[in-house]
């Protein structure tokens, strides 16, 4: 096992906690936390992957200013335990945990049958690959289309919001 | 390095229309006074709707373009559904203005986001890349939680966006894994590129079980069916329905319509170019890795639950909800026949036939709804809607007409898409397909579903005798508008145009069918006659077949 390989575990291990955190806890605080966490695990794997614009992104934007507001807003509610309602046991999370396992082994068993294989995977990239730059570039000319599109779907995304968080409009 | 050039521009035309006349709109209903009626904005929406129908009619191209440097589709495919998609959106939009103002929700943004959702469509339904296609599909999804949850004094609307947009979310992240699994395979997230890749000699070694032990998934399989299974749940298809009578029961009467329609037959529009390109084998025989199977039992389940619980209804909302998974069954089927070599062409053209049927009756059935109703809510139950129709004897023909539709009975086009629908079904059967069972099993699931077709016949049936029954015991206003009387009207002339003279609508089918199959499959004589030929059919041609609704 080289540097990189312990280092995938490492993050890949403490991203699937963290995200396993987020739908075990409680406490909505402990789950928004747990995110942060997941959200810097899954930043470290995309500087593995040489993506390390989209992981300083993912820092900056995802856990610093998202989730930061997510916290705010959660901190302001408040909710205490004894508003969360009582611990009550039932069978949901059984049969999710059982469906998660069966999808995993499954989706497992796909990739081990490429564990042997010698054909080139698309994965050779040029040296530019995950700068600033290159996004840039791709943004302006390849992507186009998509990047105008996003634009739109924001435009969507806070009407929607005002329609219907708005009291009276 | 130039982006983009006029072609590419003139290609999304239609959606581009759309989306500025959604911003006007936004525009202008900063500048009115809160207490003005926003009737006009639903004339202008109906009219950029109606104009973008009209405009993606001239410019459908005679050969398909691949624009945006690949990432756009441009084809008979996209313009005919986004023509049908633009006028279910008008017709909406003219059914909304008096009961906006009934329940004081009457905003511009309403019908901005209506535009919005249209040019999604639009978008979804010519990507020929997974980013554009997630992102047409977000920006419809996005505006459509906002309008289910649009009456917000409501608890009902509120919770019914909140669900929608729950599902809605878990259909997106299920999207963009499958998406995940194929980019990863194959280095790519155009159609195009993926579809080559799948199809390339080497690709063997992606469908390989190398253990042969081990129960195993082929991970382009894993990649298809997460992006299938999000389909499903966008389209509320069984067993991926349970958010739809909810949704639809909760959202303002005239946007279910759309919601309903509009969305379904985009969805199945952008099933249609990923299992006819990408996810094909190149002669098409069952589609790769045999995902026939996962929509065919889509099929099955969706055609039962839809029928038999729609018949269980008391709220006729909630019944159109029902059936309206039944609806996405039927569409589906039609996707099953898709994977038959011999059925393929048959199938786009009864889809066509079918989601425009379906589209134009749903979303007239509903603003009809809308338009009825009492103490700031609309008439919902049969008991309200009783002796309705020999009151209003318009309004009553008009509502009757868009459930004979839905229904599948003559003179409405419901009829004759449900008859191409079940006979290239039918005929798939006799075709080969991969896995074999499948064609057999086709044959079956269009009897079966003509018969629980007839369950879902006579819920609707039900309706409509309720209509010219005895009179209601409560009191139902009839909030009588232009704008409405204007969009029952063209739904109306649309449902009975397509019924009786099927032949133009089946053209369009026929070029799409053209454009969006491979030259191998088109090379190759069709065996079986599918019900409708090629050629323009007179419409009595059609009629003549078995009629499959005989026992009602």
């Amino acid at each position: 096992m080289n540097v990189e390989q312990v280092l995938f575990y490492l993050f890949a291990v403490g991203a699937i906690a963290g995200c396993s955190g987020v739908v075990l806890s409680r406490n909505p605080i402990n789950s928004a936390v747990s995110l942060v966490a997941a959200f810097f695990f899954l930043a470290g794997n995309y500087v593995l992957l040489h993506a390390n614009f989209m992981a300083i992104v993912q820092i900056l934007v995802y856990a610093g200013a998202i989730m930061v507001l997510f916290l705010f807003v959660l901190m302001l509610l408040n909710q205490r335990d004894e508003e969360l309602g009582p611990r009550t046991f039932s069978i949901a999370p059984l049969l999710g945990i059982f469906a998660a396992a069966v999808v995993s082994v499954t989706i497992g068993a796909g990739f081990m049958s490429y564990r042997n294989a010698t054909a080139n995977f698309p994965g050779e990239v040029p040296l530019s690959f995950g700068t600033a730059e290159q996004i840039g570039r791709s943004l302006m000319t390849t992507h186009l289309l998509p990047f105008e599109l996003v634009s739109l779907l924001l435009l969507v995304g806070i009407v929607s919001a005002v329609v219907v968080a708005k009291r009276r409009l | 390095m130039i982006g983009f050039t006029s072609a590419d521009l003139l290609g999304l035309l239609p959606a581009l229309l759309l989306v500025l006349a959604g911003m006007a709109v936004l525009l202008l209903e900063v500048f009115q006074r809160a207490s003005f009626p926003r009737t006009h904005l639903a004339y202008v929406t109906a009219l950029a709707a109606l104009a973008a129908a009209g405009v993606s009619y001239l410019i459908a191209p005679a050969e398909p373009q691949t624009l945006w440097g690949g990432m756009v589709r441009f084809d008979a495919l996209g313009c005919v559904i986004t023509a049908f998609t633009a006028v279910a959106c008008a017709i909406t939009a003219l059914g909304s203005t008096r009961y906006l103002e009934e329940l004081e929700i009457d905003r511009g943004e309403y019908y901005a986001l209506l535009l919005f959702a249209t040019a999604g469509m639009s978008v979804m339904v010519s990507a020929n890349d997974f980013v554009v296609l997630f992102l047409g599909l977000e920006m419809a999804a996005v505006a459509m939680y906002a309008l289910t949850a649009y009456q917000r004094r409501s608890n009902l609307s509120s919770e019914a966006g909140f669900k929608y947009f729950l599902l809605g979310a878990l259909g997106s992240a299920l999207l963009v894994y499958g998406v995940a699994f194929l980019t990863g395979l194959t280095g790519s997230t155009g159609y195009d590129e993926i579809g080559a890749a799948l199809r390339a000699p080497d690709a063997a070694r992606h469908f390989a079980n190398p253990t042969g032990v081990v129960p195993f998934l082929p991970l382009p399989l894993v990649g298809m069916a997460l992006i299938f299974v999000a389909f499903l749940i966008k389209m509320a298809a069984a067993p991926f329905h349970m958010w739809a009578p909810d949704a639809y029961s909760g959202a303002p009467t005239p946007t279910t319509g759309f919601l309903s329609g509009a969305g379904k037959i985009a969805g199945v529009a952008a099933l249609f170019r990923l299992f006819a390109g990408p996810f094909a084998t190149p002669d098409l025989s069952g589609g790769l890795a045999g995902w026939t199977t996962l929509a065919f039992f889509a099929a099955v389940a969706s055609i039962v639950v839809g029928n038999l619980v729609a018949l269980t209804q008391k709220r006729v909302r909630r019944m159109l909800a029902w059936s309206s998974v039944a609806h996405a069954g039927y569409l589906l089927l039609a996707l099953c026949a898709l994977g038959v070599k011999e059925a393929a062409a048959g199938s786009i053209r009864a889809v066509i036939l079918y989601g425009a049927a379906y589209a134009i009756a749903n979303a007239g059935a509903f603003i009809v709804l809308a338009a009825f109703g009492r103490d700031k809510a609309e008439a919902d139950t049969l008991d309200e809607l009783s002796g309705l129709g020999r009151k209003h004897p318009a309004m009553g023909l008009a509502l009757s007409l868009f459930l004979i539709s839905a229904a599948g009975l003559p003179p409405a086009a419901g009829f004759v898409a449900k008859l191409s629908l079940f006979s290239t079904a039918f005929a798939a059967g006799e075709g080969a397909a991969t896995p074999a069972y499948c064609a057999e099993m086709l044959q079956w699931l269009a009897v079966g579903g003509l018969v629980l077709s007839v369950a879902g016949g006579l819920a609707y049936l039900r309706v409509i005798a309720h209509l010219y029954g005895r009179d209601a015991h409560v009191r139902v206003d009839y909030r009588p508008h232009p704008a409405t009387t204007l969009g029952v009207a063209i739904a109306a002339v649309l449902t009975l145009w397509m019924g009786l003279m099927p032949g133009r609508v089946l053209v369009w089918g026929g070029n799409v069918a053209k454009q969006l199959l491979p030259a191998e499959v088109q090379a190759a004589p069709a065996e079986v006659a599918p019900a409708a030929p090629t050629e323009a059919p007179k419409a009595i041609e059609v009629v003549p077949l078995p009629t499959a609704e005989l026992p009602l």
